[in-house]
C-alpha cells in the first residue's frame, strides 16, 4: 500500500461517505423514533399490520411477530437502510475508485508515479474498507444507542453486532463485485446505473425467493439470502457456510482484482 | 547501457495496430527526437515506456530496468511531460506538486522556486481553472522535481507560448547539460530540429527512418529556389530528383535529392539570374519522404 495516494484517497472520497452515512443514520434513527412512538401500543401496530397479506409481509420484510422488542422490529428495517442504501453506496465507490482515473484521465498522471499496480490496487482497498467500515460503525452506533434508549438496554448486543457484521459483509461483497467490474472492462467507466441496478436486482431476487420460495435457482444470485435476519431468535449466530460464502467471494474478487489490473492496459 | 533499448517491440489492440517491431538505441545524455504524424504509435510507444502498456511482443529497456517487469524503478528515474494534462482538477497546482513530490519521497527545494519563478506559475490556483498552457506548466515542473534521469517528453510545447517555449528549451538544455536523456515526440519538426541530436521517424507504426539529425537533412534534400531573367522563355527540367517543382512568373522553386554536380549542369544551359541553394526544414524531409514512399507503393 501506498500511504501518499491512500490519504489522497480517503479525502477525495470523504464527502459522498459523509452524505451517505448523514442518510443511513438518520434513516435508522428516524425507524427507532418511529419504533418509539408505537411501543406503548404495539399490540394495537401489530394487529393493523396482519391485517395486510402475508405474501406482502414477506416481501417487505416484516417480522410483526418479533415487535414486543426493538431488535425485532430493527430487523424488519435494517435491510432497507445497509444492505441496500449503503450496498448502492459501496458498489458506486468500489466502481469510482479505479475508473475515475482512467474515465477523467488521471491514470497517466498515477501510473506515471514510482508505484506498483499492486500498490495501487492496495491504497484503493483500503480506502473503500475503511470509508464503509465507518458508515457501518455509525449506522451501528446509532442502533446501539437509539435501541438502548427506547428498551432501557434490554435487547440483544451480540445479536446486534451479528446483524450488522452481516451488513458490513454485504457492503464489502457489492463494492469489491464494483472494484473488479470496473477492472474487467477494457475501457472502465462510472456504472453507477449499473451499480444501483445489481444491488436493487438481487435485492428482488431475494424477495422473489421469499414469497414464491420455487425459484430457488436465483438463490446463487442473491446476497441477501446469505444475511441471516433472524436476529431475535433465541440461538442466533454466526453461519460458517455464510460466513464463507461472503468472505470467500469477496476474497476471490479481491485476487482476480490484483491478477488482472497488474496486467490490463490503461487506454486514456 | 542505454539510456532506452527496445528490441521488436511490438504493441497491437486487439487486431488494430499500436507499433510493430520497433528496435530504439538512445544513448545516456543523448536528447532523441521522436516524430511521426498522429496516430503513428509516438504516445503508444511512450505508454509502453511508462508501464501503462504492456508490450504485445518485443522488450524494452530504460537504463536496463525492463518496462513489463520493472514499473516503479523505471518511474523512479523518469520524468514525464504527457501531450494533453489531465490532472486532478479539485487540487491548487501548490497541492499537486507536493502531491507527486511525496511519491518520490523527496521535499520541494530552491530548484522547485527557480523553476516556478523561470515558468510564471501560479501555485495558489486550482487546477480546473487554468489555460492548457498552465496545466502544460504544471506538468514542466513535476516531471522535473526528482531530478529525473530521463525525461520522457510527448509533444512539450503544445499550448505554450513562444516565449514560454524558450525557457522550455533554456530548462531542458540545462538539463542535459548536466547528464539527463530527453526523449522528445513531437510533430513540430522545427523544434526538433533546433534541439535534438538524433532522430527517428515513425510512420504507422514502424520506424522508417533513423538519423542524426544534420546526416539526415544533408542526405535526403535541398530547397533549390531560382529566379529567371525577364523575358526568358518558358523552361522545362529534365533533371531527375527534381520534386515539388513550383513557377511563381520568373520565380521557381523545388526540392532536389541527387547529385548536385548534375543539377548545376543543367541549371547552366537556362537563363538563371540568381539561384540559392538551401537546407530544406525537417517538415519538408518528413513530408516528401511520406510521399515518395506512397507513390512507390502506388506504382
Amino acid at each position: 500500500m501506498n500511504l501518499n495516494l491512500f490519504l489522497n484517497e480517503f479525502k477525495t472520497n470523504l464527502k459522498g461517505t459523509v452524505i451517505t452515512s448523514f442518510v443511513v443514520v438518520l434513516y435508522t434513527a428516524f425507524s427507532l423514533v418511529i419504533y418509539a412512538s408505537m411501543k406503548p401500543n404495539i399490540s394495537k401496530v401489530k394487529d393493523f399490520y396482519y391485517i395486510m397479506p402475508e405474501s406482502f409481509q414477506v416481501a417487505f420484510n416484516f417480522h410483526i411477530n418479533q415487535w414486543d422488542n426493538v431488535l425485532g422490529f430493527y430487523v424488519t428495517y435494517f435491510v432497507y437502510f445497509v444492505p441496500i442504501i449503503t450496498g448502492c453506496y459501496s458498489i458506486i465507490l468500489g466502481a469510482r475508485l479505479l475508473s475515475k482515473e482512467e474515465q477523467y484521465k488521471t491514470a497517466e498522471f498515477l501510473l506515471s508515479r514510482p508505484l506498483s499496480r499492486t500498490q495501487i490496487v492496495s491504497s484503493k482497498l483500503v480506502t473503500f474498507f475503511i470509508h464503509i467500515l465507518g458508515i457501518n460503525l455509525l449506522v451501528f452506533l446509532t442502533a446501539l444507542f437509539g435501541s438502548g434508549i427506547i428498551s432501557d438496554w434490554e435487547f440483544n448486543l451480540k445479536s446486534l453486532i451479528i446483524l450488522h457484521t452481516y451488513g458490513y459483509l454485504i457492503c464489502l461483497f457489492f463494492g469489491i463485485l464494483g472494484f473488479f467490474i470496473t477492472i474487467v472492462m477494457k475501457r472502465a467507466k462510472s456504472i453507477t446505473g449499473i451499480g444501483i441496478g445489481i444491488v436493487l436486482c438481487t435485492y428482488f431476487f431475494d424477495v422473489l425467493i421469499r414469497v414464491f420460495g420455487k425459484v430457488q435457482y436465483l438463490l446463487y444470485l442473491t446476497p441477501f439470502k446469505y444475511i441471516n435476519l433472524e436476529a431475535h431468535a433465541p440461538n442466533y449466530e454466526f453461519d460458517s457456510w455464510r460466513l464463507i460464502y461472503f468472505i470467500g467471494f469477496s476474497g476471490l474478487m479481491i485476487m482476480l482484482s490484483y491478477v488482472f489490473y497488474r496486467r490490463k492496459d490503461i487506454l486514456v | 547501457m542505454y539510456a532506452i533499448e527496445t528490441k521488436g517491440l511490438t504493441k497491437y489492440y486487439g487486431k488494430d495496430r499500436g507499433i510493430i517491431d520497433l528496435n530504439l538505441m538512445i544513448n545516456e545524455g543523448e536528447i532523441f527526437g521522436f516524430i511521426g504524424p498522429n496516430g503513428s504509435g509516438k504516445t503508444t510507444t511512450i505508454r509502453l515506456f511508462l508501464s501503462l502498456l504492456f508490450p504485445t511482443s518485443g522488450s524494452g529497456k530504460i537504463f536496463n530496468y525492463d518496462i513489463a517487469k520493472d514499473g516503479p524503478k523505471i518511474k523512479q528515474i523518469v520524468g514525464f511531460i504527457p501531450t494533453e494534462v489531465n490532472y486532478y482538477e479539485n487540487m491548487t497546482v501548490k497541492e499537486l506538486i507536493e502531491y507527486s513530490a511525496r511519491f518520490y519521497r523527496i521535499s520541494l527545494d530552491h530548484r522547485f522556486d527557480q523553476l516556478v519563478d523561470m515558468l510564471d506559475l501560479d501555485l495558489s490556483r486550482k487546477i480546473a481553472d487554468l489555460s492548457m498552457g498552465n496545466k502544460k506548466k504544471v506538468a514542466v515542473v513535476q516531471s522535473l522535481i526528482h531530478q529525473p534521469r530521463l525525461l520522457i517528453l510527448d509533444e512539450p510545447t503544445s499550448g505554450l507560448d513562444p516565449l514560454m517555449q524558450n525557457h522550455l528549451f533554456d530548462i531542458l538544455n540545462e538539463r542535459n547539460e548536466k547528464g539527463t536523456t530527453i526523449f522528445f515526440s513531437s510533430h513540430v519538426l522545427s523544434d526538433v530540429e533546433k534541439f535534438c541530436h538524433r532522430v527517428a521517424f515513425i510512420k504507422e507504426g514502424r520506424i522508417i527512418i533513423e538519423d542524426d539529425i544534420n546526416s539526415l537533412k544533408e542526405k535526403l534534400l535541398s530547397r533549390i529556389t531560382f529566379r529567371l531573367k525577364d523575358g526568358a522563355d518558358d523552361i522545362t527540367l529534365q533533371t531527375t530528383g527534381v520534386i515539388s517543382l513550383k513557377k511563381n512568373e520568373n520565380d521557381i522553386s523545388f526540392l532536389y535529392r541527387g547529385e548536385m554536380s548534375q543539377l548545376l549542369k543543367d541549371l547552366s544551359r537556362l537563363p538563371v539570374e540568381k539561384i540559392t541553394i538551401t537546407e530544406p526544414d525537417l517538415e519538408e524531409i518528413f513530408m516528401h519522404y511520406y510521399e515518395d514512399d506512397a507513390q512507390n507503393k502506388d506504382n
